[in-house]
């Protein structure tokens, strides 16, 4: 059994790679170059009233929140597992296992809308598809396997759970594990290539007439910054998700045993939401970057043209994401007794975070100031604005990072005393660390609001650096530092329910963040279904005004939220077991 | 119970986030399909005017081309002694490298569009290609995706600004049509007019010309103008109308800086409207009576007073300025000033210009709209 | 062990000012800008 899908995978690796091997002979046959084709507005079928983008849309958000949902929580399902044999901790088997049971529920709905997104592009967008198909050839063939595999994978590692708990035989379980998760990456980065394609085409000529490999239109400039982006935001997303469902739970259990469980798994879970978030900006600056690299056209409808307004929005649902996990890990230091003696340091790090958030909502109207109008030439470039400030978002970004993280420490430290002799002396270095790297990222984005835009962009890197190495720097330090340290008791359920609504926040605002953010990486290709290669004559290939797309994200959101929780109410409808009558009073 | 709380937290929460999307300004997107108008009989300066809005709009030139170090701020910089500079420089290599006069000049922009990495500008090349290579995309494929006519049209404008007699050749009627995009990338947040009575409503040409039954006599009446005029001495008298001046009327009435403010193809396709119009004013009364202005903005629309008046940013000044005439004028007297405006004249301004006939076009409650609009505008 | 903790405090704030002197001049370089040069308005 094993050894067939090692050879399936094997299979699906030959023909992802080089599909030319076995499809090089039909290519011979169509030896002409046909270009993409060209709709014109009225082969664009109509049915009824219906907005055929709102659907479409629709149907990829949905499909991206559930599988982005789906591929993260494996992923750290699998690093929990490793860690309870790691720590012999029985408690984390327990909470990856419950990580995997929530997964399960979600599996078969992902595939659902999958499906229903599929129908709709090739109902709505015919010729589209048609397109993508002739550029992707086999390779939708491929994914389709995959799928297969997928669930294959997903439903041995969570069914064998259990029968493969002790021993070496755990070792058989976590490498099911890593396989899945190899799967599961591979499809995502299988589609990332489609979307990538067609924001960056890669393969083609011109005209669109397919040149090249499969491999060359999937290794498109910009599939591997989206590959990472999206790795990254879907751990953190994960995280989020699994957070909420800890959260309700914590509420909703009365049994104190059970509400330990659930604080410590919401904390976890926040934490593997806060980790993924933190490279991210790193991951967004280089994806930008790569877009700016491709096409600066593209570059500037993002981030200077009718764009621009929407990295306001991002800036509020960020700073929300930052306020509600912070307040969720100040709320934490409650849990030890030597918490309070770190609780003082609590408002100076809310006043940055405060700050910082609004430092990233303002900043707009400094654009038309008159000093800033004349320099830019007249109104006529005042899309250009926001540019002028990208330093300043950028320095309250990474200041608001680096004193999440230190939200972090302060509560990892409150409950470890540590024992060796330069304690101090190691304190003094942290410190320092801080110290000098804010400084750095205070000056470089001091720097880069003075300078012109190509040192802006180029000032934004030192600060992202900054950033992580005050992160690693101080978690090496602590590491050496704790080793051996006076572990205090923490008392997991001694949190406020207020603490809890914060681990809602997180699940919401990622959501309608991600909903926001596929809305600007779709509207870049402007009136291009491939840019550059194959037009958009719809009659909707315009971009949809922010309050139509807030309307529409808002929508897919309450859907998304609406299926998560008949997810939850499923997985804790399987460990009900029924009582007698007089629960039903 | 719980159930209920967080549900509607979050709900509040979402809430929230749409209606922040809908406080921001909303970019209201151009939805109407592009335009495809002839350029047959545009004489130079049309074709100058053309390329200035191919320049800051189609051609999406000033996105980088400005103030911001992204490239060459074409449009400040003294372009009369960069280009035979650039010329001469050892560095290009180009097909106009070593050539002198407007010609070569013709030469190097329109190479510089087609193949932007034959002449590289110190320090603006892409990184670490040491000024080899070009950031900038090649105007003539997608997305920007000029055809010969407009690069043609952006190379006299260019020309133009360098103080330079435009040396390219004037679009004949076998040249492709010219297609004017629709504002996707948010340049203009005024839409593209694509009708010629939204560009004669949006330009107020009726209140000085004969033109949808308007009657008003300041410039000689539109209809018929077909026969009477070619389509070239059309676009000529809308972009230079003093450059001939048909009998009876005044020079420099008509403002001259429409050749600016219409984008480019909203004057061929207001060419195309006005040569097409009939001989004579349809018959009155045939139900195409205005309806009542219940609004004083409306009102201002309906009579066009800001063909000739300065209002609100029209910038005409045919007649005095009306933003502001609340500070300078009673409101009896604004009301003189347009039922009987010969009664007393601004200083600097003739008799004889504003019709005066509104005491038997406007309604009372529509003079008294106006006269309320007028003494609240600001300055 | 370390000695005072004022002293290290500073020490550790001169090899740090050292390490991210030496991190932005190596980002800044490979982007080909200048550091500290050229601060032209904008």
């Amino acid at each position: 059994m094993k050894l067939s899908h090692l050879l399936a995978l094997f299979a699906a690796v030959v023909l992802l790679v080089s599909p030319d091997l076995v499809f090089a002979a039909a290519d011979e046959a169509a030896a002409v170059l046909e270009g993409a084709p060209k709709p014109s507005r009225l082969d664009y079928p109509l049915i009824g009233g219906i907005s055929a983008r709102t659907v479409v849309w629709s149907a990829a958000q949905m499909h991206l929140f559930l599988a982005a949902f789906v591929l993260a929580v494996p992923l750290f399902a699998i690093a929990t597992e490793f860690m309870s044999v790691v720590t012999g901790d029985d408690r984390f088997d327990n909470m990856a296992r419950e990580f995997m049971k929530i997964t399960m529920a979600a599996y078969s709905l992902t595939a659902l809308v999958g499906g229903g997104l599929l129908l709709s592009l090739l109902v709505f967008y015919p010729h589209l598809m048609e397109y993508l198909v002739r550029v992707f050839r086999g390779q939708m063939l491929i994914y389709a396997m995959l799928f297969g595999l997928e669930s294959i994978m997903l439903y041995v590692y969570f069914y064998s759970w259990d029968a493969l708990r002790r021993g070496n035989r755990k070792w058989y379980h976590m490498s099911i594990g890593l396989l899945l998760n190899t799967v599961g990456l591979t499809l995502m980065f299988i589609a990332n290539a489609w979307v990538s394609f067609m924001m960056s085409p890669a393969g083609v000529d011109p005209t669109g007439a397919v040149t090249g490999t499969v491999w060359e239109a999937t290794r498109n400039p910009l599939w591997n910054p989206l590959n990472l982006h999206r790795f990254l935001a879907n751990i953190a997303y994960g995280g989020a998700i699994v957070g909420g469902y800890a959260a309700y739970m914590f509420l909703a259990e009365k049994d104190p045993e059970k509400k330990a469980h659930y604080d410590w798994m919401g904390y976890t879970s926040n934490f593997i939401a806060i980790l993924g978030f933190i490279p991210l900006p790193f991951a967004g600056y280089w994806l930008m970057a790569e877009i700016y690299a491709y096409s600066q056209q593209m570059g500037i409808t993002a981030m200077g043209g009718i764009l621009a307004w929407l990295f306001i929005i991002q800036a509020v649902l960020i700073g929300t994401i930052m306020l509600a996990a912070n307040y969720y890990l100040w709320s934490g230091l409650m849990r030890t007794d030597r918490g309070a003696q770190y609780a003082k340091y609590v408002k100076y790090i809310a006043v940055v975070i405060v700050g910082g958030f609004l430092v990233w909502l303002t900043p707009h109207t400094l654009i038309l100031t008159a000093n800033e109008i004349q320099n830019l030439g007249g109104t006529h470039h005042k899309i250009l604005g926001p540019l002028g400030i990208m330093p300043a978002k950028n320095t309250a970004v990474n200041l608001m990072l680096v004193f999440t993280f230190m939200s972090f420490q302060l509560f990892y430290r409150s409950s470890r005393i540590p024992t060796v002799s330069w304690a101090k002396s190691g304190n003094m270095i942290v410190v320092a660390l801080y110290v000098v790297g804010i400084i750095n990222i205070v000056g470089a984005g001091i720097y880069g609001y003075i300078t012109p835009t190509v040192y802006k962009v180029g000032a934004s890197v030192p600060q992202v650096v900054s950033t992580l190495t005050i992160i690693i720097g101080s978690v090496i330090i602590d590491v050496f530092m704790l080793r051996g340290a006076k572990a205090e008791k923490v008392h997991w359920g001694r949190m406020t329910e207020r603490s809890q609504y914060a681990l809602f926040v997180l699940p919401v605002a990622f959501t309608w963040l991600m909903g926001l953010m596929g809305y600007i990486r779709s509207s870049l290709r402007t009136n291009w279904h491939v840019y550059t290669v194959m037009k958009d004559n719809s009659p909707e290939n315009y971009i949809p005004t922010l309050g139509d797309a807030g309307n529409v994200i808002t929508a897919i959101t309450l859907g998304f939220m609406a299926i998560m929780v008949f997810v939850f109410w499923l997985s804790r409808l399987g460990q009900t077991k029924q009582k007698g009558t007089e629960d039903a009073a | 119970m719980t159930f209920l709380r967080v549900i509607g937290f979050s709900v509040l929460l979402l809430l929230g986030y749409m209606g922040f999307a809908h406080m921001l300004p909303q970019v209201v997107p151009d939805t109407s399909e592009p335009v495809e108008v002839s350029t047959e009989g545009l004489d130079m300066d049309g074709f100058i005017a053309l390329g200035e809005n191919i320049f800051k709009g189609k051609g999406t030139c000033t996105l980088c081309h400005n103030g911001m170090g992204r490239a060459p701020d074409t449009l400040e910089m003294d372009m009369a002694a960069t280009y035979p500079a650039r010329l001469a420089d050892p560095r290009y290599k180009g097909v106009a490298a070593g050539k002198e006069g407007p010609k070569a000049i013709e030469e190097y922009i329109h190479e510089s569009m087609v193949a932007p990495s034959a002449f590289v500008v110190e320090g603006f090349g892409k990184k670490g290609t040491n000024d080899t290579e070009s950031p900038m995309p090649t105007v003539n494929m997608p997305p920007i995706e000029l055809n010969d006519v407009e690069m043609n049209a952006v190379t006299a404008f260019l020309q133009d600004l360098a103080g330079l007699e435009p040396t390219v050749p004037l679009p004949s009627a076998d040249d492709a049509p010219v297609a004017e995009e629709p504002a996707t990338e948010g340049g203009e947040p005024a839409p593209l007019l694509t009708s010629g009575e939204a560009i004669v409503d949006e330009y107020g040409c009726a209140s000085c010309h004969d033109l949808g039954g308007s009657g008003a006599d300041l410039g000689p009446s539109l209809y018929g103008i077909g026969k009477r005029m070619t389509r070239a001495e059309v676009i000529e008298s809308i972009i230079d109308p003093n450059a001939v001046i048909a009998e009876g009327y005044d020079a420099d009435f008509m403002p001259a800086d429409f050749g600016e403010s219409l984008r480019g193809s909203e004057l061929l396709v207001l060419t195309d409207y006005l040569m097409a119009l009939p001989d004579a004013a349809p018959a009155a009364g045939d139900g195409k009576e205005e309806p009542l202005a219940t609004t004083g903005l409306e009102a201002i629309d309906k009579f066009g007073c800001a063909g000739c008046h300065d209002l609100d940013g029209s910038e005409a000044d045919i007649g005095p300025k009306l933003n502001g005439i609340g500070k300078r004028m009673t409101a009896d007297e604004v009301k003189t000033a347009i039922i009987d405006p010969n009664a007393t004249i601004a200083d600097g301004y003739e008799a004889d210009m504003m019709p005066d006939d509104f005491a038997d076009q406007m309604d009372d409650s529509e003079l008294s709209l106006i006269v309320d609009y007028l003494m609240n505008l600001p300055e | 062990m370390l000695g005072n903790k004022w002293l290290v405090f500073v020490v550790a704030l001169v090899v740090w000012v050292a390490v991210f002197y030496f991190i932005d001049k190596s980002i800044m370089e490979s982007q080909g800008l200048p550091v500290g040069a050229d601060l032209m308005p904008v």
